[in-house]
């Protein structure tokens, strides 16, 4: 099987942080928690066993008691009282209540889920991909990004050299200061590289596509207003409180309108942008089942919000109950396995 | 007002209004309930997700990197920012490797003393895209990354706006020049604490005198956020200023001496447009200097 597409993890990891924003039920979070440490493991690289591979999940796994015990023994409010801490301690003092402990909780396994995904994402998609999901308006900066991520490799080579070579005329690191005579050879050899680089890159025919040959003014009025529109839409109850008429309903449009004419300059100097691709990442069949999972899952989800499923939102506070779980939303999460198994273990970098 | 001016304006708005997005959106979950003005104030900060903040600040730092790039507009500025970058990703990840005390990251000397070399734009560049870079090669993509890039962009922009004041005041390759940037980095090193603790705390619950709760006003938001910083970033943010402080201090003036000298090497800045004499004007200055050389 192919590696899946960039993309395809892009929209994984948004639909993964949408859920996590929606549903707070710790019942859901930790269905959602086991499917994303399941793909963790299931795509490690081949020369990992499956418990090393997993050493981030444990890892992950220390923050949910450690922010329930850190929520337990500061924050004082709640109906349910487990015990109380004697004395006069500052924060720790008071009484230790049973909401504290699972709105503790329930924080913990958010990070722990908002993490495991990361480090998933992280795992799946290399470097060059993700720099390659710059879009072509940013045009200089992923050129920047390409050039220093391939140059990090060889700058520490180049420190490990200027060390040793240190070394051999008995220069001896016994304070801070001594790095000076490492830190100025790198950062000078640093430098003249970058010379011999942008004749390479002029060679090429690099230049700035907009820069300085177009004028920008359309654009960044075009950004202004896209900037002026979402914060608008954003804060709409806000601003239509000093508003003669009654419209709350436009805060959403506002914000998506935003979001095109912020967008469109984007899309125009990206059009300018001339871009030759050396390494195409190829669309396969199975990217387009794994997007069709992902949708299907996205629709699932948005159709329990639009009725208003009690099960989404669950608060320990005012009162501890028991959180509900509906097995028809748990069982939506299932289909952000569906990359993971189309794509299997990767084999490569 | 000449074209010229008015696409450098048209720049600044941008740079202000994406500065001004990202800064209220450090911010909003404070003003929320006053703004709503709702009875339950509780209930409109539980719908306000991190998520938006998250997505907010994206379209912000969005809009600085859209004018930020133009300060590498030619191959050798974006050589130059690739390779800056290299080196202090270098530093980030030795960092990460063998992590130092408390807040302490070698990353801030390079990116303040390009900012304050290169100009505003470059040095937004070079703390935003090192933080960016040296998460992808440490594993540190993740929803902080963001707030990260934007504070650390604003070291570099920021650290622009000393060059004049050292110009003007004469301390140009002198040592004031070195104790503005001691001064710099130092209040930075707090900063960034203080800024990326913004992301997380107004979402955080606990004891009422150090967390925020719905209703506070100004004071006592502003109070309770003081005893939270004193509890728990002081010392970690002061470990941060320090090393700061020591990297500038042990590395800054030669650090400075290097980029200005390749600064005259990768910037070419043409002050007078250089006039071709004519023709007619050679020829009558010839005339000219034989007459004088028969006199």
């Amino acid at each position: 099987m192919q590696r899946m597409h960039s993309l395809i993890w892009l929209v994984w990891l948004g639909l993964v942080l949408w859920i996590i924003s929606l549903a707070r039920n710790p019942f859901y979070l930790v269905v959602l928690w086991i499917w994303i440490a399941i793909i963790n493991v299931y795509t490690r690289s081949t020369e990992q066993t499956i418990w090393n591979s997993a050493w981030t999940l444990w890892a992950s796994l220390g923050i949910v008691p450690m922010s329930a015990v850190f929520n337990l023994l500061t924050t004082h409010f709640g109906d349910h009282v487990l015990f109380n801490i004697p004395g006069k301690i500052p924060l720790v003092s008071g009484i230790a209540t049973g909401e504290a402990l699972v709105y503790g909780l329930t924080n913990g396994l958010v990070l722990s889920v908002i993490i495991n995904a990361f480090w998933t994402f992280n795992r799946n998609v290399p470097i060059r991909s993700l720099l390659r999901l710059i879009p072509r308006a940013f045009y200089s900066l992923a050129i920047i990004s390409s050039i220093a991520v391939t140059f990090i490799p060889i700058t520490i080579r180049q420190y490990q050299q200027i060390q040793e070579a240190q070394a051999v005329r008995g220069h001896r690191m016994n304070s801070a200061r001594d790095f000076l005579a490492i830190i100025m050879p790198l950062l000078t050899s640093s430098l003249e590289r970058a010379f011999q680089l942008a004749e390479v890159l002029t060679a090429r025919g690099f230049h700035h596509p907009t820069f300085p040959t177009q004028s920008l003014l359309g654009q960044r009025w075009s950004y202004f207003a896209g900037l002026v529109l979402i914060f608008l839409g954003w804060q709409w109850k806000w601003v239509n409180q000093f508003l003669p008429l009654s419209a709350f309903w436009l805060g959403k449009p506002l914000f998506f309108l935003g979001l095109i004419v912020f967008c469109i300059p984007f899309w125009r100097i990206g059009k300018i942008s001339g871009q030759s691709r050396y390494y195409a990442e190829a669309w396969h069949t199975q990217d387009w089942v794994g997007l069709f999972s992902l949708l299907i899952t996205a629709i699932g989800i948005i159709s329990f919000s639009f009725h208003n499923d009690p099960s989404l939102s669950y608060s320990p506070y005012p009162s501890l109950t028991l959180p509900l779980f509906n097995p028809w939303i748990g069982f939506c999460f299932t289909g952000l396995s569906m990359p993971a198994f189309l794509q299997g273990s990767p084999k490569y970098d | 007002m000449s074209h010229r001016q008015i696409e450098r304006i048209s720049g600044i708005f941008v740079v202000v209004a994406s500065t001004l997005l990202g800064m209220y959106s450090f911010i909003y979950p404070f003003l929320i309930p006053n703004l709503s003005q709702s009875a339950s104030p509780a209930a409109i900060r539980a719908t306000e997700s991190p998520i938006m903040f998250v997505l907010i600040l994206g379209i912000s730092v969005i809009g600085l990197l859209s004018e930020a790039q133009l300060g590498a507009s030619s191959a050798r500025m974006v050589a130059l920012a690739g390779m800056l970058i290299a080196a202090n990703s270098v530093l980030r990840f030795i960092e990460v490797a063998i992590p130092g005390p408390g807040g302490f990251s070698p990353i801030f000397f390079l990116i303040i003393l390009s900012g304050y070399t290169f100009g505003a734009q470059f040095g937004f560049l070079i703390g935003a895209l090192t933080l960016f870079v040296s998460a992808l090669i440490t594993g540190g993509v993740g929803p902080w990354l963001p707030s990260q890039m934007f504070t650390a962009g604003w070291v570099g922009m920021s650290a622009a706006f000393l060059a004049p004041l050292s110009k003007k005041l004469g301390w140009e390759g002198k040592n004031g020049e070195i104790g503005l940037l001691l001064f710099w980095g130092a209040v930075w090193g707090l900063l960034y604490g203080a800024i990326m603790n913004l992301w997380s705390w107004p979402f955080l619950s606990g004891s009422p005198d150090q967390y925020w709760q719905p209703g506070l006003n100004w004071q006592a938001t502003l109070q309770r956020y003081g005893v939270f910083y004193l509890a728990t970033s002081l010392v970690w943010d002061l470990s941060r200023s320090l090393g700061n402080v020591l990297f500038i201090g042990l590395f800054g003036k030669g650090t400075l001496r290097i980029l200005r000298r390749f600064k005259r090497r990768f910037v070419f800045l043409v002050e007078q447009p250089i006039s071709v004499p004519s023709k007619t004007d050679v020829n009558s200055k010839d005339k000219g200097e034989a007459n004088a050389a028969h006199a």
